[in-house]
């Protein structure tokens, strides 16, 4: 899908304002992970539905330990996703509400992965920064 | 934005620039007594001069800090991101009020983009002066 300039502008600018904003607050809140978590995360953001079948995934499986609360990490990643979803419908607009339910859905898709690879990439320096 | 807004806002942009000078300075002597290198502060003042978002500045700082220790040291890297976000977002918000320019537009980001590049621009002019004044004594 070819992006027009305004459609860049606007998820520049999301980035820059709530992305940024929130990578930090979700470190804050739910903890730090290895950053070769993230790192695996940014891999699978190239498609947003495969993103979201790891970060199931990930949040199913068994962590123990030091790492227990892994889990939880990504229970609220998932749930982020979402959120950014729904923001992507409603509160951005970035799709058009006149579009049929298909091709409504692959826009969203396209969106909300565009979206969630700025978030990682904000999560990754925010975590790397914090020196793990 | 028209020609003539453009100028407006790079008018605006200098006037605040013109105020940056001592704490350009403090920066570039700290960057010198933490022995950052200068390729490391031409490398971010080359990603600000491209970046098309502030966040590309601030997690360029954010993932020198995390890996490099001269970055840390002294709080260099934390005082600079902490100055971007504060300092330099006041100065951001004071041209976005003398233009009329609410701050959640695209002109808002580009005028703090344009503070960015200034103030490191004078950041590392000082830390050359101050890397040749250190390598004198």
């Amino acid at each position: 899908m070819k992006l027009t300039q305004a459609q860049l502008q606007q998820i520049r600018l999301i980035s820059d304002t709530d992305l940024y904003r929130d990578a930090e607050r979700f470190l804050t809140e739910r903890g730090v992970v290895e950053r070769s978590q993230v790192q695996g995360l940014q891999d699978f953001a190239r498609s947003f539905s495969e993103l979201e079948q790891f970060v199931k995934h990930q949040s199913e499986r068994d962590w123990q330990g030091r790492k227990e609360h892994y889990g939880s990490f990504y229970k609220a990643l998932s749930q982020y996703l979402q959120e950014l979803r729904q923001r992507v419908k409603i509160r951005y607009q970035l799709v058009p509400e006149d579009l049929a339910k298909k091709e409504a859905k692959e826009q969203v898709d396209f969106f909300v992965g565009l979206l969630a690879q700025e978030f990682l990439q904000h999560l990754t320096s925010e975590l790397i920064y914090r020196n793990i | 934005m028209n020609a003539q807004q453009r100028l407006k806002l790079m008018r605006e942009v200098a006037v605040q620039a013109d105020q940056f000078y001592e704490d350009a300075q403090h920066f570039g002597r700290t960057a010198v007594q933490s022995d950052l290198k200068k390729h490391q502060l031409k490398n971010l003042e080359s990603i600000a001069d491209t970046a098309l978002k502030v966040s590309d500045v601030l997690d360029h700082i954010k993932t020198q800090t995390g890996k490099h220790k001269e970055w840390r040291q002294r709080n260099f890297g934390s005082d600079l991101l902490n100055y971007i976000h504060h300092q330099l977002m006041s100065r951001r918000n004071q041209v976005c009020g003398a233009l009329n320019i609410p701050t959640d537009r695209l002109e808002a980001q580009t005028v703090y983009l344009y503070l960015i590049r200034a103030f490191l621009r004078q950041l590392i002019a000082q830390y050359e002066y101050a890397a040749v004044g250190d390598q004198s004594i």
